[in-house]
């Protein structure tokens, strides 16, 4: 008598993982995403989740195309975004292979998306698909208890996190059963929120909290004095909603990754100073022109922008770990593992950074000080850390009249 | 850990991965040929890669490892229960053919792991599925049969469940401070939200806590 599956038999079944296209992310991956797995990638609008979710289509489709084995099916769950197909269609001009291996469908309630997945479990011996997308998934489920919220009439609030995790579970469980019948792939393309939404009263937020004059618009600094570990960072919106709690965990287990997308620049890559002439007007000037000449000494800085994908430490790796104590450590490096890359827009896709300039310093510049990307998720200790190089040497001058 | 040290039955809170892998080679090695690894996960969470580097499949010797172990999704008690009958079958063939006396049979006697993450996603799913009620009668159904099983010398089998650190507050308060009283913050928590599933195991049925 026996049952179960061998581990022999296991690994002999799994398929090969799907590349990202990004080196750095597939070896944190484990050469890619892994076959009978959930993963959930977030990121600030704009950041390229999107692109991200057609290039793991694209990728796929295009070892379908050299393999000339198109039994693989992709789905691509829209919640509130029409998929970009036009860009599929630039990609591959031969039209056929996403018509014939490309199904998109339309979800817009979290109770559809559930019924869905319990139905595709009961079809799973036909409906196979190899690589699942669900684009804007948290937004799904963040218009679900803010439903549940108002239909409650604020009776729920106290239990909504309580209500979120088991609602989630629920949801995952399904897929689960889904990924393990069929060796597929799921991917979350979530929203991210600020730990500061905590609640739909918008007004309350705005006396409690003030947004720090550095542009971002997610940073913020608290006003209240009894909170002295008053930084606010950037999370998934499937965990910074209106359901915050400390129970996420219950229903982060079935993620195997958690990847967030972000930018970040590389800093004093080109620095230099140079003698500028400008001219002024003065009342006492007697020059036809009206003008004097004067010397500004100008201290330019080019910052290069990449992003960076953040790959999250969600079952507790070793360096976690502190005897038989329950404290956490703040170094980031043992929590996170950090990839850069960039966007071509050229090719419309995500590639490698080269540069070894970028390459040498970035691990660095990241764990150690005045990063933009620290700020989203390591708790600063003072505010000038906020705006980077706030200790130049010099003036800056951004001069538009050259 | 060795199965010779181990429990009826264990918990193992938060293993590294590497801790976990170790455990697996340690114990499954060609020294214990005869010792089957059941791992039942609500989650996939077996460290697939992490065990290829520590024993590499493609070594004759180990071929051997990789066959006795199994992986089992189980998503809710009433799979598990399903599950654990199973094993329990399995136990009590080798246990008859133990009893008819022939020597092979004495030697080739069956030592299993049985090692379990996820019971509390698995106790979710089956409050939704059925109630509360069942559930808890699932939950003690199944950790009784696995004592009883455990305490049989003939049939061996050590059962280990996974949990997080964070569900034993209790336990490591108790630990760390050296008192057997828990803490008044945990107290108040535990009125409020009751006992974690980790708490009721260790309280209840587990033997130890490594």
């Amino acid at each position: 008598m026996s049952f179960g599956i061998p581990l022999s038999q296991l690994i002999v079944d799994s398929p090969k993982p799907l590349s990202s296209g990004i080196t750095g992310l597939d070896e944190i991956l484990n050469l890619g995403f892994q076959a009978r797995s959930i993963y959930e990638i977030f990121g600030p609008p704009g950041i390229g989740k999107t692109n991200f979710g057609l290039q793991l289509v694209s990728k796929l489709l295009e070892a379908m195309q050299q393999s000339e084995a198109n039994d693989d099916r992709i789905l691509w769950i829209e919640a509130f975004q029409d998929m970009p197909i036009n860009i599929l269609r630039e990609r591959f001009p031969e039209f056929d292979i996403v018509k014939e291996n490309l199904k998109r469908v339309r979800i817009t309630k979290f109770g559809q998306l559930l019924y869905f997945f319990q139905n595709l479990f009961k079809l799973s011996q036909s409906m196979k698909y190899k690589l699942i997308i669900i684009d804007g998934f948290s937004q799904l489920v963040c218009d679900h208890l803010c439903t549940l919220s108002k239909r409650s009439g604020g009776t729920l609030d106290k239990t909504i996190h309580e209500l979120k995790c088991r609602h989630l579970i629920l949801i995952f469980t399904a897929m689960t059963k889904y990924t393990h019948s069929t060796g597929s792939t799921i991917i979350l393309l979530n929203d991210c929120m600020n730990t500061a939404f905590q609640s739909n009263e918008f007004e309350s937020l705005e006396e409690d909290y003030e947004v720090l004059e550095d542009g971002s618009n997610f940073y913020v600094n608290s006003n209240s004095e009894r909170r002295k570990n008053n930084v606010h960072i950037l999370k998934s919106a499937l965990v910074a909603n209106i359901a915050m709690g400390g129970k996420d965990s219950t229903w982060e287990v079935f993620l195997r990754d958690r990847i967030g997308l972000f930018r970040d620049w590389n800093e004093q890559v080109d620095e230099t100073i140079f003698v500028k002439s400008k001219r002024v007007k003065t009342p006492s000037s007697r020059d036809n022109a009206g003008c004097t000449i004067r010397e500004m000494r100008i201290n330019k800085r080019n910052y290069e922008t990449f992003r960076i994908a953040i790959v999250f430490n969600l079952h507790g790796e070793d360096g976690k770990r502190d005897g038989g104590r329950l404290k956490r450590t703040r170094n980031s490096v043992y929590r996170h593992r950090i990839v850069k890359f960039d966007f071509d827009k050229a090719t419309g896709e995500f590639r490698d950074i080269i540069d070894q300039n970028i390459n040498a310093g970035l691990i660095s510049t990241l764990s150690t000080n005045n990063s933009s990307c620290l700020q989203v998720f390591v708790n600063m200790d003072s505010d000038n850390n906020l705006i980077p190089n706030a200790e130049g040497k010099e003036e800056i001058i951004y001069d538009s009249e050259s | 850990m060795k199965y010779e040290d181990l429990q009826l039955l264990t918990i193992w809170s938060s293993p590294t991965k590497s801790d976990l892998c170790q455990f697996i080679s340690d114990n499954l090695s060609n020294e214990h040929a005869i010792t089957q690894l059941f791992f039942i996960d609500a989650t996939n969470s077996f460290p697939l890669s992490q065990f290829q580097q520590l024993v590499p499949p493609t070594l004759p010797e180990n071929v051997k490892i990789y066959e006795n172990i199994r992986i089992n999704t189980c998503l809710d008690l009433e799979e598990l229960s399903a599950i654990t009958v199973k094993i329990l079958q399995m136990l009590s063939m080798n246990k008859i053919s133990a009893q008819k006396g022939t020597k092979d049979a004495e030697v080739d006697s069956l030592k299993i792991i049985l090692y379990i993450n996820g019971l509390e996603v698995m106790c979710r799913n089956s409050q939704f599925k059925s109630s509360p009620q069942r559930s808890h009668e699932l939950i003690r159904d199944i950790l009784l049969k696995l004592r009883v099983m455990g305490n049989d010398e003939t049939a061996s089998i050590r059962t280990l469940l996974e949990f997080p650190k964070e569900q034993l507050l209790d336990y490591y308060f108790m630990k760390n401070n050296k008192t057997n009283m828990p803490s008044m913050r945990n107290k108040r928590r535990r009125v409020k939200n009751g006992d974690s599933l980790a708490e009721y195991v260790w309280k209840y049925y587990a033997d130890s806590i490594v």
